[in-house]
């Protein structure tokens, strides 16, 4: 199964990356004398109201979900990786007020708390970045903080901190290689979720604008040609679906690697 | 009380971060007041700021808001000219019902599923439901919905009424207006349960003292449903009480595809209308009722499992 | 029962709902006795005040609780309302309206001359929008209970065409003291009278029984419900949960048209779509440069794709203004897309390698959104880069407050009369000059035209005015959008108006199936 995932996510980012090669067109070619027209061998996918090709659109729509879903928990993991290292090991007053400050965040249900960010920067890519990042960068730090406050108890710590080693020293090469396993699993978790996240918000309008295509914007769009072109918005959800299963896989997999329990 | 301490603490950060960020928002309610066609002086916009307050400086307004909610005033809404309370006990019978009919129908496919999957590890049930879970958790909500809609009208030539009814006034209706939604909003959380069931299953299962229970010779069915469901049941309620909390934000994105009016979609349009008031004490509101939720849940936590207990 | 619940529950046997048929009763007709029409919209009403509110969606629904001194009928011609007659003096300074008598206002108050008075003076104090429209009156005075005067600064000929347009609603003096602003309730003498209001959700109207239209309204309860989403509408439509919408999304016709238990109605409509343009942005400056956009730009497709084919091409005077304008083959010309000739005046301008402009779209309008791409394809053609740029409504309207923008998508519910559509948009110093322009001989025509009462010699200045916008470019007219509503088939008596207000309503009947 993670053999599975691994290789449907591979084929996606490739997607991805070479949009420009693989797409028969480009996203944003018109043609009026193809609008609206059903799925045929010209056009897989069949075209959308402006004659635009859906396969070229859906290619290049994964762009947007994995730009988005990269960059934010990447940044969130490394934002919230930080402050749940200094939370745990510096522990008091810092301890305190991240948590305090995180515990902020906490207050909102996630996919409110994303929308709402998003809203009010504005729409845009950016906006969706930043708001998944805050979603995701609270939830880091827990996953971060607890073990190493367990792990800075232990003996072996001791004895390193004994030698004279310096914090960042401690923190960096003993402690991070011993806690880092649930890290990592939590962000695959979280990098699926993301995508999905996104795909909510460019379907609310808030992230991706058009004319660029993305798999969530491109589902809103088609919203009102449900009836006349079903296929506008049955392939882009399906490559959504296909996208956070093929990361949940690779999730499972890991986690049964990393994580055992 | 050092829960409710902190939780208060929190609360008044969270004041202070949606007030700074809407005011960053750029536009106010006065140039969405104005409407396109509009021919209007610069004067005309001027007295509108005036009127909202929007002329005096931030610390001011806020200290307003706030003076107001120690009061447990939350605010009249510039648009529609309503206190904000009224508007919000308008919306919230919506959202608690679609979130209670979620985890409802979450709670009654998933832990049944669970236990099936558990019992029958590696059969055809098993693996059907796992990838069933899998897909569950991948479907976004929105095009789920989207699909039952095509499905629906187009092949059954049946539509949920259109017109809002509440519960009480109509109940046959209004659960036909909820089902659908509902059901997305809880496909999500039926898989989490499902695979949290199962685990907890597994693990008990696999346990000294059902073992024990087995070769004592009582029936597996017994033995499954009576022992290990009981001690599975922890984090099942866990994961349950959690989902109740995850739905609740969910319904912002549900409540926007099948245009229900509950009070997510009450927050969305008031940011993108830009009425202040409305926008920050709903927010706040749905905080408090996030973080009772959570808090509940830890204490039901507590109860089901002795060895945990809170200080609340 | 009443007979419109027997409609649904037809529809819904008819399409194989039976058994859910029952539970889509609409509930508020179920709940009232008499006959009950409801009417979908996709939006609110910001505010209901037809003195204070300048949205379309205030407009819209004006018509219902409110009257005009003169209304247009659906085939645009002027017809009295509240005034019976009226006479323009020999210096064509003074028009004297002679009024309506026992008209009373939802309150029980008698309509008089001191309402008229009242609404106009308060009209021009308090709204800057509504005030452009009558920028010539001077003063109104009573003339006697039951006679009004409207004197003027200049001869202004477009007076009646403002009565009769979006700021012309008499209010009651006594309604207004009575709530402050007329916001949230209303009191006029309208057909309809306003019961309950749940914002976002619907507007309740019971029948006026008082209404001086004999016979008129023939419901008995009126409702409006928002339904934000048109899909939602179509479906309700369908499945006779509503009796009437007004159609936004012109593709929607195709999925309603052959409905057997639906009318559809389709006509001109009085506004139009266009690409506004600022003229004092880099190479917009260039008049060249602009009249290369109208020639790159193939209208007929931006029509096609925006409204389905639903709609028309229009000069600067749409057909339902048919006295003003242009012959066809007089505008048609220049609409007949001509990439070459294009590119020789970009040449000319200086500019054949082209250039980035941005254009702004407002997400929440259908025609602007699927509009502007196929603009951006098209002038890609003479080498402009045309980057889209959604901007959200509030922050939309600061920007267009303040000329800040390159190029815009924009559209407007039109205007009867020429002054009114021309004057307050281009007029470089005296009007609100949204295109940064100037053009001396346009002004002049304008002024010219305002004062000129009569009928043929304001033809001809219009003419003018018309063929010099289409060889100035400020905006490219790209089409208008047919105006669409469905009623149920059982819905009598209900009529467009090319305006998109809700004057048909009053005339409208429910029948039993």
């Amino acid at each position: 199964m993670v053999v599975v995932g691994a290789v449907v996510a591979l084929a996606i980012v490739v997607m991805a990356l070479g949009a420009d090669v693989l797409a028969p067109h480009p996203p944003d070619e018109q043609n009026f004398d193809l609008i609206e027209a059903r799925p045929t061998g010209a056009a897989p996918f069949g075209t959308d109201r402006f004659g635009r090709d859906v396969l070229s659109r859906v290619i290049h729509g994964a762009r947007v979900s994995l730009y988005v879903a990269v960059t934010s928990i990447v940044m969130a993991m490394a934002v919230g990786g930080t402050l749940g290292m200094i939370a745990g090991y510096a522990g008091g007053a810092w301890d305190n007020a991240i948590n305090r400050v995180m515990d902020i965040f906490f207050s909102i249900p996630g996919l409110l708390l994303a929308v709402g960010v998003a809203a009010m920067r504005g729409p845009g890519v950016n906006s969706a970045v930043m708001a998944i990042t805050i979603v995701y960068t609270p939830l880091f730090v827990r996953v971060m903080r607890a073990p190493v406050l367990a792990e800075r108890e232990k003996e072996y710590i001791e004895a390193v901190r004994a030698l004279g080693a310096g914090k960042l020293v401690v923190a960096l090469k003993h402690l991070l290689p011993n806690v880092v396993s649930p890290f990592v699993v939590q962000g695959t978790v979280a990098f699926s979720q993301a995508i999905l996240i996104e795909a909510s918000l460019s379907y609310l309008g808030l992230s991706a604008q058009p004319p660029i295509p993305s798999w969530g914007n491109m589902l809103n769009e088609g919203r009102t040609y449900l009836e006349t072109a079903p296929w506008i918005s049955v392939f882009p959800g399906i490559a959504i679906m296909v996208a956070v299963l093929a990361f949940n896989l690779i999730g499972d997999g890991l986690r049964d690697v990393l994580d055992p329990k | 009380m050092v829960r409710l301490y902190s939780m208060v603490l929190t609360l008044l950060g969270l004041t202070v971060l949606v007030f700074l960020m809407l005011r960053l928002v750029p536009g106010t309610v006065v140039e969405q007041m104005i409407g396109a066609d509009a021919v209007v002086s610069p004067a005309m916009v001027a007295e509108l700021k005036r009127f909202f307050g929007l002329d005096q400086p931030w610390w001011l307004q806020y200290a307003r808001w706030l003076g107001a909610l120690a009061h447990g005033d939350l605010g009249t809404s510039w648009r529609t000219g309503k206190p904000v309370a009224s508007l919000i006990l308008e919306r919230l019978p919506v959202t608690f019902e679609l979130t209670l009919l979620s985890v409802g129908f979450a709670l009654l496919l998933g832990v049944p599923a669970g236990i099936v999957s558990a019992a029958r590890r590696d059969h055809a049930v098993d693996n059907v439901t796992r990838i069933g879970a899998l897909l569950g958790l991948s479907v976004p909500v929105f095009w789920q919905g989207t699909m039952l809609i095509l499905f629906f009208s187009i092949y059954l030539r049946w539509m949920p009424p259109v017109m809002w009814v509440d519960f009480l006034t109509d109940p046959r209706r209004n659960l036909t207006i909820m089902v659908l939604p509902a059901l997305c909003l809880g496909t999500a959380s039926a898989a989490n349960i499902a695979r949290t069931t199962r685990a907890g299953m597994l693990d008990v299962l696999r346990s000294e003292y059902i073992r024990t229970a087995a070769a004592k010779g009582l029936s597996r069915r017994l033995v499954i449903l009576k022992h290990a469901l009981k001690n599975a049941l922890i984090p099942i309620v866990t994961v349950a009480g959690l989902q109740v909390g995850i739905l609740l934000g969910g319904t912002v994105v549900v409540e926007e595809v099948f245009t229900l009016p509950g009070v997510g979609r009450l927050v969305l349009w008031s940011i993108y209308q830009r009425d202040y008031p409305l926008t920050q004490s709903t927010i706040l509101f749905i905080a408090v009722m996030f973080m009772t939720i959570n808090l509940v849940v830890d204490l039901l936590y507590g109860v089901l499992d002795p060895r945990i207990r809170y200080s609340a | 029962m009443n007979d419109s619940t027997r409609i649904t529950r037809r529809h819904f046997l008819a399409a194989g709902g039976a058994t859910l048929g029952v539970l889509a009763l609409p509930h508020a007709i179920r709940a009232q006795g008499g006959t009950t029409l409801i009417s979908a919209q996709t939006t609110e009403a910001t505010g209901l005040d037809p003195s204070l509110v300048p949205a379309l969606s205030r407009s819209r629904r004006s018509p219902l609780m409110y009257n005009q001194l003169v209304r247009f009928e659906p085939d645009m011609t002027l017809v009295p309302e509240l005034a019976e007659s009226w006479q323009i003096s020999p210096d064509s300074l003074t028009w004297t309206f002679k009024l309506r008598q026992g008209v009373k206002f939802h309150d029980g108050q008698e309509f008089t001359s001191a309402d008229v008075k009242f609404s106009f003076d308060r009209l021009l104090e308090k709204s800057q929008a509504g005030r452009s429209d009558f920028n010539a009156v001077d003063k109104v005075e009573p003339a006697g209970k039951y006679a009004v005067k409207f004197v003027t600064k200049e001869p202004f000929a477009a007076l009646t065409a403002a009565l009769g347009g979006f700021w012309g609603y008499i209010v009651s003096e006594a309604g207004v003291t009575k709530h402050g602003d007329l916001n949230k309730a209303a009191v006029g003498t309208g057909p309809f009278i306003l019961e309950d209001w749940k914002v976002e959700q619907q507007m309740v109207f019971k029948r006026n029984p008082n209404y001086w239209k004999k016979g008129a309204p023939h419901v008995d309860r009126l409702i409006l419900r928002v339904i934000p989403d048109e899909a939602n509408i179509v479906a309700a439509l369908r499945t006779g949960q509503i009796h009437h919408a007004f159609i936004e999304d012109n593709k929607n016709y195709n999925l309603l048209k052959d409905e057997k238990s639906l009318t559809g109605y389709r006509s001109s409509r009085l506004g139009y779509d266009y690409l506004n343009i600022s003229a004092n942005r880099g190479p917009l400056k260039d008049v060249r440069v602009r009249q290369a956009i109208s020639w790159a730009v193939d209208r007929a497709q931006i029509m096609r794709v925006a409204t389905a084919g639903f709609g028309r091409l229009t000069a600067p005077c749409t057909a339902p203004m048919k006295q003003w304008q242009l012959p066809e083959e007089q505008w048609m010309k220049y609409y007949k897309p001509d990439v070459e000739k294009a590119k020789k005046l970009m040449a000319e301008a200086g500019v054949a390698s082209g250039f980035t402009v941005k254009c702004s779209v407002i997400p929440t309008f259908p025609t602007m959104v699927s509009g502007a791409p196929v603009i951006a394809a098209q002038l890609k053609r003479i080498g402009i880069n045309m980057e889209i740029e959604n901007v959200e409504y509030a922050v939309w309207i600061k920007r267009w407050l303040a000329h800040d923008f390159d190029m815009t998508m924009n559209t407007t519910p039109g205007y009867a009369d020429p002054d009114v559509a021309f004057f307050r948009p281009l007029h470089s110093t005296k009007g609100q000059n949204w295109n940064s322009w100037s053009v001396p001989e346009l002004d002049a025509l304008l002024e010219d035209g305002r004062r000129t009462m009569d009928q043929k010699k304001r033809k001809e200045i219009y003419d003018k005015v018309q063929i010099m916008i289409l060889e100035n470019v400020p905006h490219l007219w790209l089409f208008s959008a047919d105006t669409i509503d469905f009623t149920q088939a059982t819905v009598k008596g209900f009529r467009q108006h090319p305006t998109t207000l809700l004057y048909g309503l009053e005339g409208a009947s429910v029948e039993k199936a």
